[in-house]
């Protein structure tokens, strides 16, 4: 062993220490994730709605993404790219992929098959995922932290 | 200051400064210096020797009517820091560092 091993230990302990403090701060407000997941199930579900109401929810949609953002921002004191290395990327990857494939699902049941409702059943499961998923990120960030993955 | 080791990282502060600021996109000065525990201008300097050696991106955002500021690690930092981490685990390990 060198004789820096003490240093070296403490120092180590210490980044430990204060990725530990930053994983008990990145939580998001409690209504974060739920508002997320009615943005993101809104704009499946808008689909069976008029031209001009689909048109309407875009502006809407960003308007909410950037306020979301921003109350994340203001609560946590940090700003964290869903797509880090790490677990919290599989688990992104993961969200988009159910996103994706609910929005195409239902897309094509409702125009295609002519299933009515299926826009409207496929914006509540995505924006139930959404939620849900968001959770699991957010846990899984922390347990990264924790652990000092991602780096 | 043994080899692999970055002077620059080194101080404990900035050593943590660093791996807290790799597992985010970026933090405020506020919270990190309440993770930190140290006063203002300590930190201020700790950002000012990052900053210079290029591993540190500072950013001012109006926020509230007063300003904000934003801290993220550059790719040198993080290039920076990956070697800084390896070189202490390997002391830790009592390996010699290639």
């Amino acid at each position: 062993m060198s004789k820096l091993d003490p240093d070296t230990t403490r120092m180590l302990a210490e980044v430990e220490a204060a990725r530990g403090d930053l994983a008990r701060r990145a939580r998001a407000p409690l209504w974060y994730h739920p508002v997320l997941g009615l943005l993101a199930g809104g704009l499946l579900a808008v689909q069976a709605a008029p031209l001009a109401a689909r048109i309407a929810y875009l502006p809407l949609f960003a308007v909410g993404l950037i306020l979301l953002v921003r109350a994340y921002r203001r609560k946590t004191g940090m700003w964290v790219s869903g797509f880090r290395a790490g677990r919290t990327r599989w688990v992104a990857v993961a969200l988009l992929v159910a996103i994706w494939t609910t929005m195409g699902m239902a897309l094509w049941l409702e125009w295609q098959v002519g299933v009515r409702g299926a826009l409207l059943v496929g914006g509540l499961i995505v924006a139930v995922a959404t939620t849900i998923q968001g959770l699991v990120w957010e846990a899984a960030f922390r347990r990264d932290l924790d652990e000092g993955g991602g780096l | 200051m043994s080899i692999g080791l970055d002077p620059v990282i080194h101080a404990p502060n900035r050593l943590q400064m660093c791996c807290m600021l790799a597992g985010v996109d970026d933090i405020d000065f506020a919270t990190l210096r309440e993770v930190l525990d140290v006063s203002e201008s300590v930190l201020s300097k700790h950002i000012k020797l990052l900053d210079e050696a290029g591993y540190l991106k500072v950013r001012k955002t109006p926020s509230e009517g007063r300003v904000r500021t934003w801290l993220a690690l550059t790719g040198a930092g993080r290039k920076a820091l990956t070697g800084h981490l390896a070189a202490l685990r390997s002391m830790m390990a009592g390996v010699p560092e290639g």
